[in-house]
């Protein structure tokens, strides 16, 4: 300290000044966030009440690299390198700000993650609930067909055999296979003379609601016509309808034709 | 605050420039992985759950309503049902009435908590028409305690050098009893 006062006091022609004995010392500067330095001062030696020196003193930024006489060079290449050190440490701190952000919302997505996994455990149970309600439900369907008669089964061939269409040499399609899940559901599996025999029996079926194509659960009709080599066989799937009490006296002599023919 | 600021200042520009870029860097990966992916895949976990949810309430909600039918059905039945035994007995010795040369086979039953349905598969092979609706008649006389719950009905065409034979039947009939647990 003694040899930084004394250089600094052989710079001045001290004849012409007066030197105070009191000695203000810098003691810490900070850059402020508005551009200005903060430069805070301490006595080191006495204390003049009537030295109304600021001990804390702010200064622009701009004003200092003015009074600075380091090359203008320089001050550029600097004032640059401050800056973008400056731009690096607010992208630390919004780093910050981000990495405080990630872990609420990965609490909010752990969250979501047992929420989730709770619904799917309960989807779990549900789905182990669904097969034996749909079994209940075909048994109570069965049985209230029961009470319709059940499965009738030369009853329904011949309902199904009378709208197959004939010519002189005979009927135009034949069954090769009825196989009767329920009194409603029957599967065909048979050989027509052509695909338009085929098609107009189905057609015929619908038209005098006798029974529709089942759909799968796609909505597709389950219907499969091959013709292949002269043969013309076909797979289909019918909800049959419940025949009604006219229905049935007028179909009642084709049935056992329909049935003993096949 | 100041003091990591501090430590910051004191790195040289490369020693900044790594460290900024290395912390986004985890810190961009470590959002997309854990949080977007994460987030989008427990997202179609739930849609998907909560969909299921949904389809699957429809059916368990119709359970009140079938038990309750169930229970109709018991009481129009007059608690009265066939057990196993039963079912196998009377089953084959209308089957042996009609068609002796018949096959016999037992399937599994099907239990639930107020009910076990009993099945039985008897086969026709070469059967006449007679016969083969003679037989589905017994069974659909024996209703409700006993029915026909599946039945499947192969003709056997005669060939064509003898047309005027007649057609025989493959018929396969699956026999049913449901039989009302006592509760």
């Amino acid at each position: 300290m003694e040899v930084v006062r004394g250089k600094l006091l052989a710079l001045v022609d001290l004849q012409n000044y007066e030197v105070e004995p009191d000695v203000l010392v810098l003691e810490e500067f900070s850059r402020t966030k508005d551009g200005f330095f903060k430069f805070e001062h301490q006595w080191l030696e006495g204390r003049d009440p009537s030295l109304l020196l600021d001990q804390t003193v702010h200064l622009a930024a701009d004003e200092l690299w003015k009074v600075d006489l380091r090359p203008p060079l320089y001050k550029g290449s600097e004032q640059k390198r401050r800056k973008v050190s400056r731009l690096r440490w607010r992208a630390l701190v919004g780093w910050g700000v981000g990495m405080a952000a990630f872990l609420v919302l990965f609490a909010g997505v752990s969250y979501l993650r047992f929420f989730a996994s709770a619904k799917a455990e309960e989807a779990a149970r549900m789905f182990a609930e669904v097969p034996k309600v749909r079994e209940d439900q075909r048994l109570l369907e069965k049985l209230r067909q029961n009470k319709l008669g059940g499965i009738d089964v030369f009853g329904a061939l011949g309902r199904l055999a009378a709208h197959r269409g004939s010519g002189p040499e005979g009927a135009d399609l034949w069954f090769s296979e009825a196989h009767f899940e329920s009194r409603n559901e029957v599967k065909l599996e048979g050989e027509g003379k052509n695909v338009e025999a085929i098609n107009n029996f189905i057609e015929n079926l619908e038209n005098n609601g006798v029974a529709t194509i089942r759909k799968n659960r796609s909505g597709d009709e389950i219907r499969d016509i091959e013709s292949d080599g002269g043969k013309t066989t076909f797979e289909i799937e019918f909800n049959l309808m419940e025949e009604s009490p006219r229905q049935a006296t007028s179909e009642e002599p084709d049935r056992t034709a329909g049935s003993e023919e096949g | 605050m100041k003091t990591l600021e501090k430590l910051f200042f004191r790195l040289s520009d490369r020693e900044q420039n790594l460290l900024v870029l290395t912390l986004w860097l985890v810190l961009i990966i470590l959002l997309f992985k854990s949080v977007v992916q994460e987030s989008i895949r427990e997202f179609s976990v739930l849609k998907d759950a909560e969909r299921n949810m949904t389809l699957y309430g429809e059916f368990i909600r119709q359970k009140p309503l079938i038990q309750k039918a169930l229970e109709q059905q018991k009481l129009e039945q007059k608690n009265k049902s066939y057990d196993k035994k039963n079912l196998s007995n009377r089953a084959s010795s209308l089957a042996d009435r009609v068609f002796p040369q018949r096959d016999y086979r037992e399937l599994e039953t099907i239990e639930r908590d107020r009910y076990s349905q009993h099945r039985i598969k008897i086969t026709f092979e070469r059967a006449s028409y007679p016969q083969v609706e003679e037989y589905a008649n017994l069974i659909r006389e024996e209703r409700p305690y006993m029915f026909l719950s599946e039945v499947k009905i192969v003709p056997n065409y005669p060939p064509r050098n003898r047309p005027y034979d007649h057609t025989t039947y493959d018929a396969t009939f699956e026999v049913s009893s449901v039989e009302f647990i006592s509760q």
